[in-house]
């Protein structure tokens, strides 16, 4: 398993290369997370470029008592996300969340699964941004309430109530497909 | 379920979104071409020079004297309101 304090040491001695490592290690999770708020591959590739650039001029900030490497970085790219999303932005391409691989279905159920699979997405756009937050870090980043609420600087109770709001309101999306079914 | 079965696959989805493949490159590019970037070295060394213990001391004996300074002339002050 990878020492992060130990290639963070190497970096804060000079040794920029071994920054990678770390880059290697976080690019998917950072890029995923604002991604799903941002629906805008452009933007979200400049902004992630942007967090790793500022978490490396951070670094000597980084006090691993307080909590993970994890923590610390969504926590910049939390707030850098943020603070992103109220900048108006000259290019804003919308794009599906994600790419639906084709699935071996029948062509029918695949056509609904794929509407639905929209209809989820666009269910999760609709929310409020502190839900999304809350829930995309916790239902597809998969991190802990406490990790959540250090990266939001909230209380843990705060995001549970997020994450169960945001579940709620996917979960109506859900029934209405449930009702639908052949 | 058929709804938990869905929600399942759609997260599943989520968690294959990737990024470029240059990513990475284009990050460490930036990291070694930018001369704006600080030096991490200059930084860390500022830093463990904060966090020394003679560091606190000396701010402590520095913090005294400037109490020391702020009640000799609030006295001065009341002896020659006197």
């Amino acid at each position: 398993m990878l020492d992060e304090m130990s290639v963070i040491r190497r970096i804060l001695n000079g040794e920029r290369d071994a920054y990678r490592t770390l880059v290697e290690r976080y690019q998917q999770p950072i890029y995923r997370f604002v991604f799903s708020l941002a629906h805008d591959r452009h933007w979200a590739e400049d902004l992630t470029q942007e967090i790793f650039l500022t978490a490396f001029e951070k670094l000597n900030r980084f006090d691993s008592t307080k909590g993970g490497f994890s923590t610390w970085l969504f926590t910049i790219a939390h707030h850098q996300t943020v603070n992103g999303l109220k900048r108006p932005r000259l290019r804003f391409e919308k794009q599906a969340i994600v790419d639906r691989c084709s699935q071996n279905g029948e062509p029918v159920n695949e056509l609904l699964r794929h509407e639905w699979m929209t209809a989820l997405d666009k269910a999760l756009e609709r929310l409020p941004l502190n839900q999304r937050i809350a829930f995309v870090l916790a239902e597809i980043e998969q991190l802990s309430h406490q990790q959540i609420a250090d990266i939001g600087r909230t209380r843990i109770g705060t995001v549970k109530s997020r994450v169960s709001r945001a579940k709620a309101a996917l979960r109506k999306t859900l029934d209405k497909w449930s009702g639908m079914q052949p | 379920m058929k709804e938990d079965s869905l929600y399942h696959q759609w997260t599943e989805d989520h968690r294959r979104t990737t990024p470029p493949d240059d990513l990475v490159d284009k990050v460490m590019a930036q990291i070694k071409d930018s001369p704006q970037a600080p030096d991490v070295r200059i930084q860390a060394a500022w830093w463990r020079v904060a966090q020394h213990p003679l560091t606190h001391a000396a701010l402590i004996c520095l913090a005294t004297l400037a109490g020391m300074i702020r009640t000799a002339t609030v006295l001065a002050a009341i002896v020659d309101l006197k």
